[in-house]
C-alpha cells in the first residue's frame, strides 16, 4: 500500500475519541479507513522486569497497576498465583470477600465503559449518571480498603483488612443504588434511537472469527460463544453461586453493549449471594512466610475485558524469578481492529465507536 | 495593576481550558472531577480537544519516555499564557516506578511546573484544590510572571539518555558475541503427545517439543479444538544458556489449556513464526522479540513496537540485563537513595 494514494492521519494519543494514551496511524480513502496500525508504548513501564526486582509483598502494589479501570481482578490473580506457589489454602471468608471485590470491580469497569461509549456517540447525559453510580462503588472501596482506585485489598494469604462495621448493610445499599442507576443508564442508552442507529451492525464479529483472532470476554460472548472462566474453569467460590452467563448472537457493537449491561446485573446478583455467605468475625487471612518455596504459580481469572493470566516462576527466596502477565486488550487493539477494517466499511466517525465498543485498556497492552 | 489588567486576569482565571490528554493512570480520577459529582465547568474549566485552544496541561502520573517527547512537541503548539501542573507522585519523584527503564522521573526536568498534586492516586478533591490554587494565582498576579516554559536543555537531556542506552546496547552485543561459543547445559526431553506435567486445579496440561516440530504440533492442537491462542511466555536461563518458550493454547469449550514448551539456545535464539496459524501471534511474537530478543523466522514485520521511543538498550527482560542498575547509574548518579 503506497502512502501516496491514501491520506495518512494520526489518530491519538491526544484525541478525545482515543481509548486512552494510545495512537493509531490511519490510512484514509475519503472518510473511509482502509488500514489502521496501532502505535503502543506511551504507557510502557516494564512491569515484568520491575516485579523481578521486588519482594513478594512489595509486588502486591505492582501487580494491578497496568489496568487502571479494572485493577481488582489483576490483584486477585496475583494473590492466587502466589498462594499457588506457597501451596496455601485461604479461609472461606476471604474467598467470598474476594468475589465481592472482583464483581464490584467488574461493575465499576462496565459503568466506566458506558461513559466512554456514551461520549463516543455524543450521549453525555447517561454518562454522567454512570460516573455517579461508579462513584458510590469507589466510596464503598474507600470505606473497606482506604483507597478509591487501587485497593491493596487482596494480598497473598487472604484479605488485608478486617471488615468495617455494617459491612453487609452498606454493601447491599450500594448494590441497590447501583442496580437502579445501571438500569437508568441502560434504558437511556439501549433504547435511544441514535444509539441503535449508530451501533447496530457496526463492528460485526462471528463466534468463529472472534476465536481465531484470540478474543475472550464480553466481546467473545456477544458473538454467541458461551465461554466464561467463572463457569468453565472456576476459581474462588464461583462454582457455589448461581448466575447466568449473558450471551449475544449478532456480535455487533450494540450486542456488546447489551451483554455488558446484563453482566452488571449478574455481578450484582453474585455480590448479593456472596454477602450472605460472609461470616463476620471469622479470620480473613493466613500468614505466609517471607521466602517462597521454589515452584510455579498460575492464576487464570475472568476480568472485565476477558481472560487474564499470570504465570510466576519462583526459584525460592524473597523475589520471583520471572513474572509473565497476559494482556487482555492485546487482541482487541490489534487483530480485531485489523480484521474489522479489512472486512467492513469503517468511516473515521465510526472508528472511535468501534474502539469504545470493544472496551480496550491501553496500559495493559503496554504493561 | 490597572483596573483593566485586573479584569483581564479575573476573566483569565475563570476560563482555563485543559488539554484533553489522558497521559497516565491519574486520569481515571478526572471523570468524577469533570462530571458528577464535582463538575468543574462551574469554574470555567473545560477539556479542550486541541492544544491550540488550551491553557493548561496536567501531567497525570508516570512519564514514559515516549509520552514526554510527545508532550513537549504538543506543548510547543499551545499559545501563551500556558501552564503545566503535575498530578500524582510519579511526576515528582518517579514514584513507584523509580527503577523503571522506560520512564523519566521528574516533570520539572523538562518544563517549569506551576502546581503539584501529591498522592497515588490523588483524590478528585485534591485536583480540585490545585484548580483553586491556579485560579487564585492567575487572578492575583501579572500573567508574565508565570508562564511555564520548556527548559532550554530538555531535548539535550533526552538525547543524552538515548545515547547512553545505545552505548549499552553496543556493549551488550559485544558481550553476547563473545559468549556465543559456550556450550549449553540443559536437559530437554520432548514429551508430545503426552503431558509431562498436569494441573487439575487450573486445567493445564504441559507438553514439550523441539523447536523444529513446533509449527506442526501447534497446527495439530488447533485441529483438536485448542483454537484460542492466549500468550507466549518466555523464561531466560543464562546459566543454562537457553531461553524457554511456552505457547499457551486454550479450548474454548472446556476451558482446558495446553502449554507447549520448547527452547532456543541463547547464542542462536531463532524459532519459526506461527502467525499464519494464529493471527494474534503476529503481535505477541513482536513483543517477545523486543523484550526478550528471540527472533522469529518468516515474521513479516519483526521490529520494535512497544519499546520504540522508550528504550534503545538491550532486550530488557533478559536476566543478565540489569535495568535497575542502569537507571541508578544514569538517573540518580550511581546512588540508589539519591532520589
Amino acid at each position: 500500500m503506497g502512502d501516496r494514494e491514501y491520506q495518512v492521519l494520526y489518530f491519538g494519543p491526544q484525541h478525545p475519541g482515543a481509548p486512552g494514551n494510545i495512537a493509531f496511524k490511519l490510512w484514509l480513502d475519503g472518510d473511509r479507513v482502509v488500514k489502521a496500525e496501532v502505535i503502543p508504548g506511551f504507557l510502557h513501564r516494564g512491569f515484568e522486569k520491575m516485579m523481578e526486582n521486588r519482594t513478594w509483598e512489595m509486588n502486591v502494589t505492582m501487580s494491578y497497576r497496568f489496568c487502571v479501570e479494572d485493577p481488582d481482578h489483576l490483584e486477585i490473580a496475583y494473590a492466587l498465583a502466589v498462594e499457588d506457589i506457597y501451596r496455601a489454602e485461604i479461609p472461606e471468608n476471604a474467598k467470598w470477600l474476594r468475589m465481592i471485590q472482583a464483581e464490584m470491580g467488574r461493575v465499576a469497569s462496565h459503568l466506566f465503559w458506558s461513559h466512554f461509549i456514551g461520549g463516543s456517540v455524543g450521549l453525555r447525559t447517561p454518562a454522567y449518571w454512570a460516573v455517579a453510580a461508579r462513584e458510590e462503588i469507589l466510596k464503598w472501596f474507600a470505606r473497606i480498603s482506604g483507597h478509591r482506585i487501587y485497593h491493596n485489598l487482596s494480598v497473598p494469604g487472604g484479605i488485608r483488612y478486617a471488615l468495617p462495621e455494617n459491612f453487609k448493610e452498606e454493601t447491599l445499599r450500594v448494590v441497590n443504588f447501583v442496580e437502579e442507576k445501571a438500569r437508568d443508564v441502560e434504558d437511556a442508552l439501549l433504547r435511544n434511537s441514535i444509539f441503535k442507529a449508530r451501533l447496530r451492525g457496526l463492528g460485526k464479529l462471528s463466534g468463529e472469527e472472534a476465536l481465531s483472532l484470540g478474543v475472550t470476554g464480553p466481546v467473545l460472548r456477544a458473538s454467541g460463544v458461551k465461554y466464561d472462566l467463572r463457569v468453565n474453569a472456576p476459581y474462588l467460590n464461583y462454582d457455589k453461586v448461581r448466575f447466568e452467563v449473558p450471551v449475544g448472537s449478532a456480535g455487533d457493537a450494540y450486542e456488546r453493549s447489551v451483554v455488558r449491561f446484563k453482566e452488571i446485573q449478574q455481578s450484582l446478583s453474585i455480590i448479593r449471594q456472596s454477602v450472605e455467605e460472609l461470616r463476620p468475625g471469622e479470620p480473613l487471612r493466613v500468614k505466609l512466610g517471607l521466602s517462597a518455596p521454589a515452584g510455579e504459580g498460575v492464576a487464570r481469572v475472568e476480568s472485565a475485558r476477558g481472560e487474564y493470566m499470570i504465570h510466576i516462576i519462583s526459584q525460592g527466596g524473597r523475589r520471583p524469578y520471572r513474572v509473565r502477565l497476559k494482556s487482555m486488550s492485546m487482541p482487541l487493539l490489534t487483530t480485531v481492529v485489523d480484521y474489522l477494517i479489512s472486512k467492513e466499511e469503517v468511516t473515521i466517525a465510526d472508528f472511535p465507536v468501534i474502539l469504545a465498543s470493544l472496551d480496550p485498556c491501553p496500559p495493559d497492552l503496554d504493561r | 495593576m490597572s483596573i483593566l489588567d485586573k479584569l483581564v486576569s479575573w476573566a483569565r482565571s475563570r476560563s482555563v481550558w485543559m488539554i484533553h490528554y489522558c497521559s497516565a493512570c491519574g486520569a481515571v480520577e478526572f471523570p468524577p472531577l469533570v462530571m458528577s459529582p464535582l463538575d468543574w465547568e462551574r469554574y470555567g474549566y473545560m477539556p479542550a480537544p486541541t492544544p491550540r485552544q488550551s491553557d493548561l496541561y496536567v501531567g497525570m502520573g508516570y512519564l514514559t519516555k515516549k509520552t514526554v517527547k510527545l508532550f513537549l512537541n504538543m506543548y510547543r503548539q499551545v499559545p501563551e499564557p500556558r501552564f503545566v501542573a503535575a498530578g500524582c507522585n510519579c511526576t515528582a519523584t518517579g514514584g513507584l516506578y523509580w527503577d523503571s527503564y522506560a520512564t523519566y522521573k521528574r516533570l520539572d526536568d523538562f518544563v517549569e511546573v506551576e502546581g503539584w498534586v501529591p498522592g497515588c492516586m490523588p483524590m478528585p478533591d485534591d485536583y480540585f484544590s490545585l484548580l483553586e490554587y491556579l485560579r487564585k494565582k492567575i487572578a492575583n498576579s501579572r500573567i508574565e510572571t508565570h508562564i511555564s516554559r520548556i527548559k532550554p536543555d530538555a531535548f539535550e537531556k533526552i538525547a543524552r539518555y538515548e545515547d547512553l542506552e545505545r552505548q549499552w546496547l553496543k556493549e551488550y552485543l559485544e558481550k553476547v558475541s563473545k559468549q556465543a561459543g559456550e556450550p549449553i547445559n540443559y536437559q530437554f526431553t520432548p514429551s508430545y503427545p503426552d503431558c509431562y506435567e498436569v494441573s487439575d486445579k487450573h486445567k493445564i496440561c504441559k507438553v514439550s517439543v523441539e523447536r523444529d516440530r513446533l509449527r506442526q504440533v501447534l497446527r495439530e492442537l488447533k485441529e483438536q479444538d485448542f483454537k484460542l491462542f492466549i500468550n507466549i511466555n518466555t523464561v531466560d536461563y543464562p546459566d543454562k544458556g537457553v531461553i524457554e518458550l511456552y505457547y499457551i493454547l486454550e479450548n474454548p469449550e472446556t476451558g482446558e489449556q495446553k502449554w507447549v514448551k520448547t527452547f532456543v539456545p541463547r547464542s542462536n535464539p531463532l524459532v519459526d513464526s506461527v502467525h499464519d496459524i494464529f493471527p494474534l501471534a503476529l503481535y505477541i511474537e513482536r513483543e517477545v522479540y523486543e523484550m526478550m530478543g528471540v527472533e522469529f523466522k518468516n515474521h513479516p514485520s519483526l521490529r520494535k513496537w512497544i519499546l520504540e521511543g522508550n528504550w534503545e538498550g538491550p532486550p530488557p527482560l533478559r536476566k543478565d540485563v540489569d535495568t535497575a542498575g542502569f537507571v541508578i547509574k544514569t538517573m540518580y548518579g550511581g546512588y540508589r537513595y539519591g532520589r
